[in-house]
């Protein structure tokens, strides 16, 4: 039989449904023993969409618009995951605390660990299951989405940091007058940006003047350099020579900038060495008072500043642009999109910050963390405005999609995941886990044992029936065989649920008696080592 | 080949994880849900294959000699003739790699019980040639898909397709001279038939005198006969790049149908001793045994000694030349430039002239004019998807070369793409009508004999 065949593995409808039916009704089962409804509900539609990001982010007739799409789906995946957890955690804080007594902390705690680990057991079983319907985890495809993924919070992470800079520096500044090490830095700063942008009037500076010439000058002339102006003249005779003028504008920026850049150390040294009033007697009167007066002038500065910035964006965008033009634009669409959707995710997290940043402070108020938004929250809120808090909050959900996709690529790169039974896997894993946790809550008996018994029949059902796909394809007859598998194992399942009642009555007559539960343990833990050689043998 | 797969192992993290929890939150039910993971590790670990597990198969073919382009139906039954049941066999039948699976799935899963058994359906489409088909390969496992064992099965019954033409087949006679090798005239001159009278000259032969009249009304007549004159007739195939089109995947190419529709008409010429030639274009010099002439061309003259071995090696060639293109297909445009004759040089190649006017430069084109006898019929097989079936018909009319356009409707399915190809086709055809060739328009559901008979009648009576 070929095991090299090129068939599509996606599995057969048979199996397809056993995954997806058996995951759908454990999962609502599930989530009924959480008491966070609504987080519980964010998370399964979470993982929904993180499937749909994969798919999107490897749709190869689309690949732009996939590329788009799946950059903004990455805010409400990054939201969604921060609810579904954060949103667990508070409002099941807010329940279970303050506890009433010191005893009463433990079990708090473990219901709270054990909720939150069912609602992520639960969001990456509808993942795993979502995704297992097309296929779409592979190493190619997460390692694609968390590029994109990257690329989109690098918008929105260069805008969080301009805008927390600016925060900082203001708050600094602002507290030059305040003791500490918050006098050190605002007077640190001070003195930095001061002789820049703010000098002391009625004296030279010529140096620090000289400096700021020289790189406004040298920007423009790069700027001058990139753009195209010669090619946008039409080559007729009557054309305008703009070639030449160009070339000397250039040359004459460049000189101003290599001239200043010089005059600036011996200036520098002839201001501080010599003194003001020195070099107001060397210089003719008239000649000291303009430069006093066009190296002081702070408006001059700051159009210095503006031009710099202007010839080294320009340069940047032109040399974007000619890189742009040499691609594909499906390969522009590709890389530009993540960078768009972050630009479109920045744009719409500035304009709804007030109101989110409202919701999480009234959200917060009601968990016992509610000193600490006092204390911390707020202050903070204060000084770096809604804006700044709410993109960090993005940035930190976005980090978090980031880490999650970038575990599921080592997963895969290292072939702890199979790629082909990655979906199902994932789905197992996350019903088998939420089940486990679920046992700790006030689960009944038999949903536990359907959740852990149908965690493995969604593994063995959806590996199965990869496997047969790949072998004889979804064009062959096979819904015979999986429904013998698939009953073969629900049977041993079954068994095993039975054996497991009856042990459970066994260890519930002897739990008084806790070393017995220990030996019980280890007798289960001596069986595994058997299986374990007799399975690797 | 037997093999063990380690499915369940995972089973030993789930339970080692049920414990960890158990012990972390102080719960003893998960402690006695272990039981459900080692259960499975010890399903997957003891449940082994049933010794005497034994399979037959059986094939058979609705048609073991097809004709190209014809769907054949293949069944392969398995029965399982052991003594215990089989939860998961899987098979697929040995198609050969040439023949394309139109129809169903050579693939199967199920479930067999003691001398049980199952059938597999599908069709291929034929293709000229002979092909076997392999040993169908079976992979029986366990119900807990941890063992299993693969065999490659031999298959009784039918177990090959042939797919081409013999000579006894050929219903051409009919359509054909009943007079071998001549091509009637409209002079008269010395012959067999009949064809009318005139006064005599001095000279004419004194066997053609009609002396009956003579002896009635004493004047000298000469009988002409319908005058005779042998001719040779080429058959030019257009095994192009262009040609080597295919309507589904699986269908043979229009240069294969070419190919074939020119067999069958060589075949019936070699029985009426005509004077026949082959000359196929756009092949490379790799697809030919012996390469190909100095001027780019396949070109058997019936003149030479096993001329029907050697034509049926071009027409061969055309096969190959498709396949080859099919194989490199995902090359592209490249593989297709590989494909044209060796082209001369732009200074050698003179423009040629068109019924319309127009000029030609195309080397193969150039090529066979040139190589053309002065006298021939010219019968050209082309699937017309692009111009230059049209452009050498009109160019050979202009040059008064009697000849015919065969050309097979590759054009099938409703969508919108065929549609445009058998539009463009049929303007094409009435192109190359116009310019005064006698057109066969094949459509492929009907044997090509009956389209030849149609319309060989006219051909070989101008």
């Amino acid at each position: 039989m070929y095991d090299h065949t090129t068939l599509p593995t996606r599995m057969p409808w048979t199996s397809l449904a056993t995954v997806v039916g058996v995951t759908a009704l454990l999962v609502v089962g599930l989530l009924g023993t959480v008491s966070a409804d609504r987080a519980a509900l964010v998370g399964v539609a979470t993982g929904v969409l993180l499937a749909l990001s994969l798919w999107l982010s490897g749709w190869d007739s689309w690949q732009a618009v996939g590329t788009v799409l799946a950059s903004v789906l990455a805010l409400p995946v990054a939201v969604g995951l921060s609810v579904a957890i954060g949103g667990t955690v508070a409002s099941l804080g807010a329940e279970l605390f303050p506890a009433p007594s010191q005893a009463g902390i433990r079990p708090a705690v473990v219901t709270l660990l054990s909720q939150v680990f069912v609602v992520i057991g639960c969001l990456t079983a509808v993942f795993g299951a979502t995704a297992a319907t097309r296929g779409v985890v592979d190493t190619e495809r997460v390692g694609a989405y968390g590029g994109v993924v990257v690329r989109t919070t690098a918008v929105p992470f260069a805008v969080a940091l301009v805008l927390f800079t600016r925060g900082a520096v203001d708050f600094l500044q602002s507290n030059a007058g305040t003791p500490g090490i918050q006098q050190l830095t605002g007077e640190v700063l001070s003195r930095v940006l001061e002789p820049i942008f703010d000098p002391v009037p009625g004296r030279t500076h010529i140096a620090i003047f000289s400096l700021l010439l020289a790189l406004a000058a040298m920007a423009l002339a790069r700027g001058i350099d990139a753009l195209p102006l010669s090619e946008l003249v039409p080559e007729t005779s009557d054309a305008p020579d703009v070639d030449r003028a160009i070339a000397a504008v250039g040359r004459t920026l460049r000189w101003t900038g290599r001239l200043a850049l010089l005059v600036a150390p011996v200036a520098g040294l002839f201001e501080l060495g010599l003194g003001q009033e020195s070099l107001a007697g060397l210089l003719p009167v008239g000649l000291y008072e303009l430069i006093v007066t066009v190296t002081a002038a702070p408006g001059l500065r700051s159009l210095l500043w503006r031009l710099f910035l202007i010839g080294t964006v320009v340069t940047v965008a032109v040399w974007f642009l000619r890189r742009t033009v040499q691609s594909s634009a499906d390969r522009v669409g590709t890389v530009l999109a993540p960078y768009v959707g972050g630009g479109v995710i920045a744009l719409a997290v500035v304009a709804v910050a007030g109101p989110a940043v409202d919701a999480i402070e009234t959200t917060l108020r009601a968990t016992p963390a509610a000193p600490a938004v006092e204390q911390f929250f707020t202050p903070i809120l204060d000084v770096y405005g809604p804006e700044t808090v709410t993109l960090a909050f993005v940035v930190v959900a976005l980090f978090s999609v980031t880490s999650v996709t970038g575990q599921l690529w080592v997963a895969l790169a290292t072939s702890y995941l199979r790629e082909r039974t990655a979906g199902v896997t994932l789905a197992a894993a996350g019903l088998f886990g939420a089940s486990a946790f679920a046992a700790t809550l006030s689960t009944p008996t038999w949903l536990v044992l359907a959740g852990l018994v149908g965690a493995v029949v969604v593994w063995d059902a959806g590996s199965f029936g990869t496997t047969l796909g790949h072998e004889v394809g979804t064009g062959a007859a096979t819904r015979r065989t999986e429904l013998v598998h698939t009953g073969g194992t629900v049977g041993i399942g079954g068994v095993g649920a039975a054996a497991t009642l009856g042990l459970s009555a066994v260890a519930r007559g002897s739990i008084a008696v806790e070393p017995s539960v220990a030996v019980a343990g280890l007798v289960v833990c001596l069986v595994a080592v058997l299986s374990l050689v007799a399975a690797i043998r | 080949m037997h093999r063990r797969v380690r499915r369940w192992s995972g089973g030993l993290a789930a339970a080692l994880f049920l414990v960890s929890v158990s012990l972390l939150t102080a719960e003893p039910l998960l402690l006695a849900a272990t039981a459900i993971p080692l259960i499975y590790v010890a399903y997957g670990a003891l449940l082994r294959l049933p010794a005497g597990t034994d399979l037959q198969a059986a094939r058979t073919v609705s048609d073991a000699q097809p004709t190209p382009g014809e769907p054949v139906a293949v069944e392969l039954t398995l029965t399982n003739t052991g003594r215990s049941s089989l939860t998961d066999v899987r098979v697929i039948d040995g198609v050969p790699e040439e023949l394309a699976v139109v129809e169903g799935s050579p693939r199967l899963c199920t479930s067999l019980r003691p001398d049980e058994s199952a059938t597999l359906s599908y069709a291929v489409m034929a293709k000229r040639g002979t092909y076997t088909f392999d040993a169908a390969a079976v992979r029986v496992r366990t119900l807990s898909a941890s063992d299993e064992v693969t065999v490659d099965l031999t298959v009784a019954g039918d177990g090959t397709v042939t797919c081409s033409n013999t000579v006894s087949e050929v219903p051409m006679a009919d359509a054909t001279l009943p007079r071998a090798g001549t091509l009637p005239t409209d002079t008269g001159g010395s012959g067999l038939e009949f064809h009318s009278t005139r006064s005599y000259q001095p000279g004419d032969p004194v066997n053609r005198i009609d002396w009956r009249r003579y002896a009635k009304t004493d004047e000298l007549t000469t009988i002409d006969y319908r005058e005779e004159q042998a001719v040779r007739t080429v058959l030019v195939v257009d095994a192009r790049p262009p040609a080597r089109v295919t309507p589904e995947p699986g269908f043979p190419t229009g240069a294969e149908l070419s190919a074939y529709a020119a067999e069958r008409l060589f075949d019936a010429l070699s029985r009426t001793s005509v004077v026949a030639s082959v000359c196929a274009v756009g092949l490379a010099p790799e697809d030919v045994p012996g390469g190909l002439g100095p001027d780019g061309l396949a070109w058997v003259d019936a003149s030479g000694g096993h001329a029907a071995a050697h034509a049926r090696q071009i027409f061969d060639s055309v096969g190959r030349a498709a396949a080859r293109q099919s194989d490199t297909d995902a090359a592209g445009d490249a593989g297709a430039s590989e494909d044209a004759p060796p082209h001369q040089s732009r200074s050698e190649a003179a423009r040629v002239t068109t019924a319309d006017g127009g000029t030609i430069e195309d080397p193969a084109l150039l090529a066979v004019l040139a190589r053309l006898p002065p006298t021939a019929q010219v019968v050209v097989f082309s699937p017309a998807a692009d111009d230059w079936p049209v452009s050498l018909v009109s160019s050979l009319a202009v040059r008064d070369y009697p000849t015919t356009l065969v050309s097979p409707s590759l054009a099938r399915g409703d969508s919108l793409g065929a549609a445009v190809a058998s539009t463009e086709r049929v303007a094409r055809l009435q192109r190359a009508e116009l310019s005064g060739a006698t057109v066969i328009d094949w459509d492929l559901d009907s044997p090509i004999d009956v389209a030849l008979r149609a319309s060989l009648a006219d051909l070989f009576s101008v």
